[in-house]
């Protein structure tokens, strides 16, 4: 393993390249658990037997709280806080750990009744209690048998190629190569995304529920209005614990799902399925979703931006049916480090041969949070790296594009997300990707770059 | 001098003793708060006032009265706080740290406590014995009172426990749910306990106004506290925007991609079939001998974006 020393130390002797690698690693290592680091383990081993002789030394008390949280040992910080209530149960910001602990545990009625009584002290100062005011809405609606979660995204979107048009223009037209005149158009857009969770509690040990999500999504192209989108998507379905599952917390959720769209403001894309997903909590700090769906879908082939009907054919959506199998995943890395990823396979059965396809989407992203530049703000920030790949393989040529080749794509894009909270209720997500699709077929090779921000609002 | 038999078996017998009496003498805790009247006595001796520091033994029995509450805290970082007007034995704990191996059994016969796991009852799990039920703990945190009108309430916080007599056994693995274990034996399905149930318990275990747990010196203060621990803001609840949302992003930029794709493809054509027509147009132009007529200016119409091509016939025939 490194250390932090022996990193410094390769870096500075390393020269470029291996130097990067290092400086990652050692800023990687100052995020990593820390319960892997034996100092602090051994720290708090050691304030622990002191403590237990002399509980009243509250410096030592507040160390063990502290190191007991940086290693994830919330019970024995628990403990300790417990134990400094009771010196002076009037203690507001023991009250407020407290709640914020109980939350990290999920034990969302205790850490509402700790987080309202460090409210009620009153003497906690602003940035405390926005702390508080920022999580206490989310922590009280854990407790509520019906629960509504939402968010509103707004903003302007820039895109070097809104029309995705190939980079270097040239077309293949019957399987013969064309250099068209026609370029690529940049552009800039606004965006708006609603996305609306209702969860119906059972109020069963299981924690069965019922699960409603919705999400619409719309742009507004400002010079090309024939690709302006919206896209309305929801899906309905209950939860269901598995209490006889070998590990605590497996939960089954069958759902139907359904989307309409429209492209150019006409009718386009509208789907309707079902699907099955399973949620299996590995451990405390990784838990993966496996599940797979059936779509049939209807893509309007008079929709004039499509191509009208006989070029509709070459769109990669189309009239058919697809079936996805897919795993998501999350690992806590750290308190301030999380994973996500998604793997999918999706085989589209398009009514036409020519546009029935393959598809492997993979997608990954390391969520670092860190502290907000002020401290009013109350609630962490996070900046998202992320990555995507995916491959797209039709099975048969099309005619209409090259007679003797059947298209096979691989894009890859990255880019990183921003997400800057204020207060509890707005704040501002931002992201920046670059996507570059590299095709056997000229008519697909192309990249886009794009830059979005906008204000979040959560209700 | 002569060793007899039975020197030998009196001489056995006392270690044997001395080697019990040193293991119960063996200190596997401390007081680490107080309030007064919480007693501790050993092997139905006689009782004494509990002081905060004090070491706490095997078979150590607590007992406080309306005004008094006490938390142990065990070598393995567990803590136990027990009620007003509670009475609990410590049976059994064995911690090895370094294996981080032991045992933890205790026993509620009165009023309230609550236990917050270490790593006994995370390894092995430690159980604590109600005169209704055994409450198996695994993790975790835990609240039992004694006494309520339907029975003995259990209520998990965090972790997994399993309560269990000899006619029942109910887990429960959610946090904020309970059962009830009444004196018949019935053990109640787990539900939510209400939030004035979980007040009035938590209340029951707290300092009342004017207590200090025992602490000599001055009382934490606010501003000792915020100091020493950590002001960075936990990690949301909900977590914000993410492949979720990028997820809604990328679909609507694959139906635009999707749509994009073959109107570039219809203009590209359109754009060779104009030329066509219009290359057609001028060979017959010029097989009538007319093309070197036309004026160049203004010129042919040659489309804006015209398109050349570059080898071949054109594969699509004209409408």
């Amino acid at each position: 393993m490194f250390s932090q020393r022996s990193l410094r130390e390769k870096l500075i002797k390393a020269r470029a390249p291996r130097a990067i690698i290092y400086a990652i690693l050692a800023m990687c290592i100052n995020f990593f658990p820390a319960n892997l680091r034996a100092d602090t383990v051994t720290q708090k081993s050691e304030l622990a037997a002191n403590l237990s002789n002399n509980p009243s030394d509250l410096d030592k008390t507040y160390k063990f709280v502290s190191l007991s949280i940086e290693t994830g040992d919330y019970e024995a910080a628990i403990g300790a806080l417990e134990r400094i209530l009771m010196f002076n149960p009037r203690l507001s910001r023991a009250e407020m750990e407290l709640g914020f602990l109980y939350a990290r545990l999920g034990a969302f009625q205790a850490a509402s009744e700790h987080l309202n009584s460090a409210l009620n002290i009153g003497d906690l100062n602003t940035s405390q209690q926005t702390q508080i005011r920022a999580q206490l809405a989310d922590i009280d609606k854990r407790n509520q048998k019906n629960r509504v979660f939402g968010r509103i995204l707004a903003g302007l979107r820039a895109q070097t190629n809104a029309n995705f048009f190939p980079s270097n223009g040239l077309f293949q037209i019957g399987g013969v190569g064309y250099g068209s005149t026609l370029r690529r158009q940049g552009d800039v857009n606004s965006y708006e995304m609603i996305q609306i969770a209702h969860d119906y509690d059972f109020e069963n040990q299981n924690g069965d529920q019922l699960e409603t999500r919705g999400t619409f999504y719309a742009t507004q192209q400002f010079t090309i209005p024939t690709l302006n989108v919206s896209v309305f998507s929801a899906s309905v379905g209950p939860r269901f614990g598995i209490p006889e599952a070998p590990v605590r917390g497996v939960s089954v959720k069958p759902y139907v799902a359904g989307i309409a769209s429209t492209l150019g403001n006409q009718n386009y894309l509208n789907a309707g399925g079902a699907g099955l997903v399973t949620r299996i909590p590995i451990t405390q700090t990784f838990s993966i979703d496996p599940g797979f769906e059936w779509r049939s879908l209807f893509v309007n082939r008079n929709n004039a931006t499509n191509g009208g009907y006989v070029y509709s054919t070459i769109s990669t959506i189309a009239s058919g049916d697809a079936v996805t199998g897919y795993v998501s995943g999350i690992f806590q890395f750290s308190d301030r480090i999380k994973f996500e990823g998604r793997a999918a396979f999706t085989r589209a059965n398009a009514f036409l041969a020519v546009q029935t396809s393959d598809q492997i989407d993979f997608q990954g992203m390391a969520r670092i949070e860190f502290d907000p530049p002020n401290k009013e703000f109350g609630q962490r920030w996070t900046v998202a790296p992320f990555i995507r790949y995916t491959n797209l393989r039709f099975m048969e040529a099309n005619p209409l594009v090259d007679p003797w080749i059947a298209r096979h794509d691989d894009m890859w894009a990255g880019g990183i997300l921003l997400d800057a909270p204020i207060n509890e209720d707005i704040g501002f997500m931002g992201n920046i990707e670059y996507a570059n699709n590299i095709s056997n077929i000229s008519n697909y090779k192309l990249d886009n770059f794009l830059v979005s921000l906008g204000p979040v609002v959560k209700f | 001098m002569k060793i007899t038999s039975n020197t030998l078996l009196f001489l056995l017998i006392s270690v044997i003793t001395l080697n019990s009496n040193a293991f119960s003498a063996e200190n596997i805790g401390n007081v680490g708060a107080v309030n007064q009247s919480a007693k501790g006595s050993l092997n139905s001796g006689t009782s004494h006032s509990l002081v905060i520091g004090e070491p706490i033994q095997n078979k150590e029995k607590i007992e406080t009265n309306s005004a008094g509450t006490t938390q142990i805290i065990f070598k393995d970082t567990s803590t136990m706080t027990v009620g007003r007007n509670s009475s609990v034995i410590i049976d059994e704990f064995i911690y090895n740290p370094n294996a981080n191996l032991g045992t933890q059994g205790l026993a509620i016969t009165k009023g309230a406590l609550r236990f917050v796991g270490g790593q006994v009852s995370h390894e092995q799990g430690a159980s604590i014995k109600t005169p209704t039920a055994t409450v198996g703990i695994r993790g975790g945190i835990a609240l039992i009172k004694l006494g309520m009108p339907q029975g003995t309430l259990i209520l998990l916080q965090y972790g997994t426990l399993t309560v269990a007599n000899a006619e029942n056994m109910i887990t429960i693995s959610r946090p904020g749910f309970a059962v009830y274990a009444s004196d018949s034996g019935a053990i109640s399905e787990p539900f939510k306990a209400p939030i004035d149930v979980t007040t009035a318990l938590t209340q029951q275990l707290a300092s009342a106004p004017g207590q200090n747990g025992g602490l000599k010196g001055s009382s934490p203060t606010n501003l000792d506290a915020t100091e020493a621990l950590n002001s960075v803001p936990p990690p949301s609840i909900v977590q914000g925007p993410g492949l979720a949302e990028l997820n809604q992003f990328w679909a609507g930029n694959s139906i635009v991609q999707s749509g994009a794709n073959a109107a570039n493809q219809a203009a590209a054509t359109n754009q060779v079939r104009t030329n066509e027509l219009i290359l057609n147009q001028l060979l017959q132009l010029d097989k009538k001998g007319e093309l070197a007529h036309i004026p160049t200016t203004p010129g042919l119409p040659i489309p804006p974006g015209g398109i050349t091509p570059q080898a071949g016939v054109l594969g699509i025939p004209p409408p």
